[in-house]
């Protein structure tokens, strides 16, 4: 009995020390969301373009060819673009120095595929559209943008791609 | 005790383990491979209808579906007891060759419907390399491979691989091109279209081309760049530079012409093939015409 007493006095010093050593674990702050509706507003200066050949992407060729730097070879850093509105807008590209741009310089800008897939920009000029997807995702505070055109075939296969890293202007 | 443990030995039977033939035994993720099996004296020839069941990192097959009996995943019975599946992988797993990576797996089922999942009823894993597909250098080529006319194109020259008989050219520090299209008008009919002519002085009795132009050895246009190592490269957007739409010109194509082929000539600044050349002789490069996609 005194041993059974013994036991569980035992027992209840072991817990009461495991509740003392108790803490709460403190996490890191989740940060600031990204958020890609907020994130295009505004206006932004192209950094680099990079045009992607999708199909030595796929086939894992070496990495010499399967991208081509632009910017070395056109003024794309003088190519501004400037999206006005909230979500959506009109917007204008500048393009002082004449690169090699694929879709209107200007029109109106909205957010389209949010059902179906991935959230894309989508550019209305007149009777031409044109769509330009999220490259990479940013926070509003990393003051970057990352938007390609892209080419695609008949089956909807992605044969050629353009990337224009932007910073904010 | 014991006869129990017996007919409980009995009843799991184990997974057979036939042997396969890949053809072609080499293979990418792009060719179209036969994957032959022959069930001889395992019990999976007593089955019936046999299936096959891929699986890759890339993700789920075409036939994904293990306990069901899905008929594109049927076998073709070869006779005597040899069963073979037709598949090219980038259509299976309906995924790029950099994604399907260097190997993929795969076994071969009889039929689930007695209960999925029996040991008797499929053979064990097997897993097959998958070669890379090689990137050739060659001595031209263009970039990216796929483009319209209204794209960034670059066409490259790797002087390393010239054929050592192209002695001027591959001593050559200045590279230009010679370069002209064949192209369809709206109203279907053909055309051809060279930016400079090739020879100095101007053939002014030649009415193919846009007079008015320099020819190829001053028009700085038709220089290449020289990408260092022996390679020059010329980048050009193909509707902009030979002035689809232009209407300052009759000679330029019209609006809504549709290039059918681009001819790129690397050459020298100078060339023997024209009369009264003055300066060194150059040699030339092999031409090649793009088929626009």
């Amino acid at each position: 009995m005194k041993n059974l007493k013994t036991l569980f006095s035992a027992i209840a010093m072991m817990i009461a020390v495991t509740f003392m050593s108790c803490e709460k674990i403190k996490y890191a702050d989740v940060g600031e969301a990204i958020s890609l509706q907020e994130n295009i507003k505004g206006t932004w200066k192209v950094s680099t373009a990079t045009q992607i050949d999708n199909d030595a992407v796929n086939k894992n060729f070496p990495l010499a060819v399967q991208k081509l730097d632009l910017t070395s070879r056109f003024p794309y850093n003088t190519v501004v673009f400037a999206f006005n509105g909230e979500t959506t807008g009109t917007y204008t590209i500048t393009n002082a120095g004449g690169a090699p741009l694929f879709f209107p310089l200007t029109g109106t800008w909205s957010l389209d595929g949010t059902k179906n897939g991935p959230v894309r920009v989508k550019l209305v000029s007149g009777t031409q559209t044109a769509f330009l997807d999220f490259a990479k995702a940013y926070r509003a505070s990393d003051n970057k943008l990352s938007l390609k055109f892209s080419r695609a075939d008949s089956d909807g296969k992605v044969f050629l791609s353009y990337e224009f890293n932007f910073n904010r202007n | 005790m014991l006869i129990i443990l017996t007919s409980i030995g009995l009843a799991n039977a184990q997974k057979s383990n036939p042997k396969y033939t890949i053809s072609p035994a080499k293979f990418t993720a792009e060719d179209a491979i036969t994957i032959t099996v022959d069930l001889t004296g395992t019990i999976l020839a007593t089955k019936g209808q046999i299936y096959i069941y891929a699986f890759n990192q890339a993700g789920p097959g075409l036939y994904n579906d293990f306990c069901a009996d899905q008929s594109g995943a049927k076998m073709k019975d070869e006779g005597s007891n040899k069963w073979s599946y037709k598949l090219t992988l980038t259509n299976y797993f309906n995924s790029t060759p950099a994604k399907i990576g260097a190997s993929f797996g795969f076994l071969f089922k009889a039929s689930q419907a007695s209960g999925c999942g029996q040991d008797a009823n499929q053979t064990v894993d097997y897993s097959a390399t998958i070669e890379s597909l090689v990137f050739s250098p060659s001595v031209f080529r263009v970039f990216p491979n796929k483009f319209t006319q209204d794209d960034i194109v670059t066409f490259y020259l790797d002087k390393n691989l010239l054929d050592p008989s192209k002695t001027a050219l591959k001593a050559a520090t200045e590279i230009y091109v010679f370069t002209d299209i064949d192209y369809k008008k709206p109203d279907g009919s053909s055309g051809y279209f060279q930016i400079s002519q090739y020879c100095e002085p101007l053939n002014t009795g030649d009415g193919n081309y846009y007079t008015g132009q320099t020819t190829v050895a001053d028009n700085l246009a038709l220089k290449a760049k020289d990408e260092g190592n022996g390679l020059f490269a010329w980048t050009i957007v193909p509707s902009k530079f030979f002035k689809i739409g232009d209407t300052s010109s009759p000679l330029f194509p019209p609006a809504g012409s549709k290039i059918v082929k681009i001819k790129v000539h690397f050459r020298t600044r100078l060339s023997p093939y024209c009369p009264f050349t003055v300066g060194d002789a150059g040699s030339l490069g092999d031409n090649f015409g793009i088929p626009f996609q």
